[in-house]
């Protein structure tokens, strides 16, 4: 039934939508010329209902300011409420309590406007299409022009252009990530969410894809928030970290990352990584452990 | 709440067929092939036609019970002894995909000459029957997960005892998917068997009420055909849902 | 060549034997050809008679795979609407669910009484027979889309319902789901139809089986028979074929 009435009721915000799309319809190309936006939360909650009475926080107030092209990660034990977080960030679900802006605006305008790029674990590919046709997919569904130039950039770019007409069972695990990403990217969005892109990649490849993502970002700037187990993936990557205690989801730490960009694969060896990454993997453990006495 | 919600739907769904079937029915949208429902359910509960749907029913649900013991029996032996012998397996398939493929209607005049007009809607059933049990059971074997087949062969377990031990319960949820399919198969060959000069049965009452223009009984005829599908298939799928809860499947 | 021999009696020692039993049966039992025909019986009068029964046959495939994609088109479209009104599913589900269970061939009379006798009723019997499970099947194929691809069209500003989503994801994820109602009606579809000829004595296969029957032409009867059986193995082997050939590209 609940489901009977959320279809109901984003039946009518759809009508709002296409008006807002037919309306001003190179919204995305003005909102790219305004650049990297930041991010605002405020006292955000998430409290789901199991049923029976009994509820789950998810997340509890959470407060965190974003600046624009700051690249952010979350990072936390399995079911600590992250993944959460990023999908209200996303405007895929709504904060229980608490406010969410991007550049002043809600979630849900961002989405209308096409300022937000998302890639997932699961990389969500559409199987019938090419890698081209599925990193230009995000054009037709918001109902614009396919700028094939932009597609052909943005595949060049992920390193592919030489496999743009190959479907998606063609690729390997990593090449089909890189696809994903550059169809995140593709609407030149001034947020950039990801969900564990690399969690089903082995070790190798994904160390050599998070290079990768390091290079694109640099190239792309945009404002991006990473989901990640890899305390190792979160400290190459990211500009702050940001340590999430399981159950509620709280923040436990905030973590700054003194690296100098641009980042490569040496980057690793240097001290500063090691020590950075040392303090975090103890924190994340710290907190991990006292999750699980409560 | 969601079970609640459900049955609504089914009771709004089925009472709005109903009385869009009455309507239909009484304006005679579609001419004097849809009589309203009342009068086909006043005709049913006349004691002389209650008397002669029962007997017909009866007639073709012991044709559909023999046939779908009967096919189903086949169908299970058939798949296992492609297991037992690998070489026979693929001249097994390409037969059963044959048979399958040939329209029942086809098959009427060479079952009266073999079996004879009587047992033909038997026959029918248990050929409708066999293949839906033979290709679920067949894809039961298929789903036999590698390891246990390793084990079997490295004890040097004799290919029958594998089979009984290790393939066939793997294969059995499959083999009860596929007998819940044939049951109601079953139904539909006898009645289709009955139109081959069977004495007596529903097929015979839908074939000659059709003809005489008895409308009334046509509908009760093929509403009592289509109650008892129904009915064995939710029996089935009750006892599959036991079944499977018992073996922890 | 005895390697290719081998191949073909591995794969066919079945109907193989099936065919010699029949001969056997009829030559050992020294039957009548009026109660069954021999093989060779079978096969002249399928090649002496080869444009009349191409003629029968060509209108019973016909009028089968029209009644198919008919009720396929049907399926669809109104699998698309029950998709964009949940009211109408939820009506609709029961509905089919329990017609899947229905002795079709007990409705094909009662079809033959509203619709009158000719081939435009076989048409609609093989149409109302394809309806309703392609409509389960698509229904539930364009229902099937992935958690991950529904939150990625969000994400862009494609709200999960309408006709963008619709076009682009919901209506190509269904494809396969569409491409197994077909391998699994095919045979179904011409047998409906046959049955159908059979009752109303419309022309076409099913008609040609009842008639030289009456006539004791059973030469005649069987070829009819035989000749819709390959028809009906030949129908489902295509859509098979189809099915296999295009179900890989939709595996990510």
């Amino acid at each position: 039934m609940g489901d009977l009435e959320n279809c109901v009721m984003s039946n009518t915000s759809h009508a709002q939508t296409l008006q807002a799309v037919a309306g001003k319809p190179r919204e995305a190309e003005s909102a790219s010329i305004t650049g990297p936006s930041e991010i605002a939360l405020t006292n955000v909650s998430k409290t789901f209902a199991l049923g029976k009475g009994q509820t789950l926080d998810a997340v509890s107030n959470v407060n965190l300011n974003i600046a624009g092209g700051e690249f952010i990660a979350l990072i936390g034990a399995s079911g600590c409420g992250k993944s959460t977080l990023l999908r209200m960030i996303a405007g895929l679900e709504d904060p229980s309590q608490g406010s969410i802006t991007i550049a002043g605006q809600s979630p849900e305008d961002c989405i209308k406007r096409q300022k937000l790029g998302i890639a997932m674990q699961e990389h969500g590919l559409m199987p019938w299409l090419s890698a081209w046709d599925n990193v230009a997919l995000p054009f037709r569904l918001a109902g614009l022009p396919v700028d094939t130039e932009r597609v052909d950039e943005l595949l060049a770019l992920v390193g592919l252009a030489d496999f743009a007409q190959a479907l998606p069972k063609q690729l390997s695990g990593g090449m089909k990530q890189r696809v994903s990403i550059a169809r995140a990217l593709v609407l030149k969005p001034d947020v950039l969410i990801l969900d564990e892109p690399f969690g089903a990649l082995d070790a190798v490849t994904r160390r050599l894809m998070n290079n990768e993502l390091q290079r694109i970002w640099s190239q792309q700037p945009t404002t991006t928030i990473l989901v990640t187990h890899s305390v190792e993936e979160a400290v190459f990557l990211a500009d702050r970290i940001c340590l999430m205690s399981p159950r509620p989801g709280r923040l436990a730490l905030i973590e700054e990352v003194e690296l100098n960009r641009p980042r490569g694969l040496d980057t690793m060896h240097e001290p500063e990584f090691r020590q950075t990454l040392a303090k975090l993997t103890a924190a994340l453990d710290d907190v991990c452990t006292q999750g699980s006495r409560q | 709440m969601t079970v609640a919600a459900d049955l609504l739907k089914w009771l709004v769904g089925i009472s709005t067929l109903m009385v869009f079937w009455e309507i239909a029915g009484r304006q005679a949208w579609l001419g004097g092939g849809l009589p309203p429902l009342s009068g086909v359910f006043a005709y049913a509960i006349e004691p002389r036609s209650t008397e002669l749907l029962l007997r017909s029913a009866g007639i073709t649900a012991t044709n559909a019970s023999y046939g779908f013991v009967i096919g189903s029996l086949i169908g299970t032996l058939i798949a296992c002894s492609g297991q037992i012998w690998r070489p026979l397996k693929q001249g097994l398939d390409t037969l059963s995909t044959f048979v399958n493929a040939i329209p029942l209607i086809a098959l009427g005049p060479l079952m009266i000459v073999t079996v004879g007009e009587q047992f033909t809607p038997m026959a029918t059933a248990a050929l409708a029957v066999f293949f839906a049990v033979f290709v679920a059971t067949l894809g039961g074997f298929e789903r036999v997960p590698n390891v246990h087949r390793d084990v079997t062969r490295a004890y040097g377990t004799a290919h029958w005892r594998a089979l009984l031990l290790v393939q066939f319960p793997n294969a059995l949820p499959s083999l009860i998917d596929g007998l819940k399919l044939g049951v109601s198969t079953a139904v539909l060959g006898a009645i289709l068997g009955e139109w081959f000069g069977a004495p007596a049965g529903l097929g015979v009452l839908i074939v000659s009420s059709m003809q005489n223009f008895q409308i009334n009984l046509l509908w009760s005829a093929a509403i009592i055909g289509t109650v008892m599908s129904a009915a064995a298939y939710f029996l089935l799928a009750l006892l599959q849902a036991r079944l499977l809860r018992r073996l922890g499947l | 060549m005895i390697s290719t021999l081998k191949g073909i009696w591995t794969r066919y020692w079945g109907i193989l034997i099936l065919l010699a039993a029949w001969q056997f049966f009829v030559s050992i039992n020294n039957i009548n050809s009026i109660v069954a025909p021999s093989p060779q019986a079978v096969v002249l009068s399928l090649i002496n008679n080869a444009d009349y029964f191409a003629g029968e046959a060509l209108r019973t495939t016909l009028t089968a795979s029209g009644g198919l994609l008919l009720g396929l088109l049907l399926g669809i479209v109104i699998a698309a609407l029950a998709w964009s009104t949940p009211t109408l599913s939820g009506l609709l589900m029961p509905m089919a669910l329990l017609l899947r269970s229905i002795p079709i061939v007990a409705f094909v009379p009662i079809i033959v009484r509203i619709a009158g006798y000719g081939t435009h009723t076989v048409l609609i019997v093989t149409t109302v027979l394809s309806f309703f499970p392609c409509y389960v099947f698509a229904l539930s194929g364009f229902q099937e889309v992935a958690q991950v691809r529904k939150d990625f069209c969000r994400s862009v500003g494609c709200k999960t319902v309408g006709w963008r989503f619709f076009r682009y994801v919901a209506m190509p994820t269904a494809v396969p789901n569409i491409l197994t109602a077909l391998r699994v009606l095919a045979p179904t579809a011409l047998l409906v139809a046959l049955v159908a000829e059979f009752l109303i004595g419309a022309d076409g296969l099913g008609y040609v089986m009842l008639r030289a029957r009456s006539d004791l032409e059973m030469d005649k009867s069987w070829a009819a028979a035989l000749l819709a059986s390959v028809l009906s193995v030949a129908f489902f082997a295509l859509f098979s074929w189809f099915d296999k050939k295009y179900r890989s590209n939709w595996q990510a």
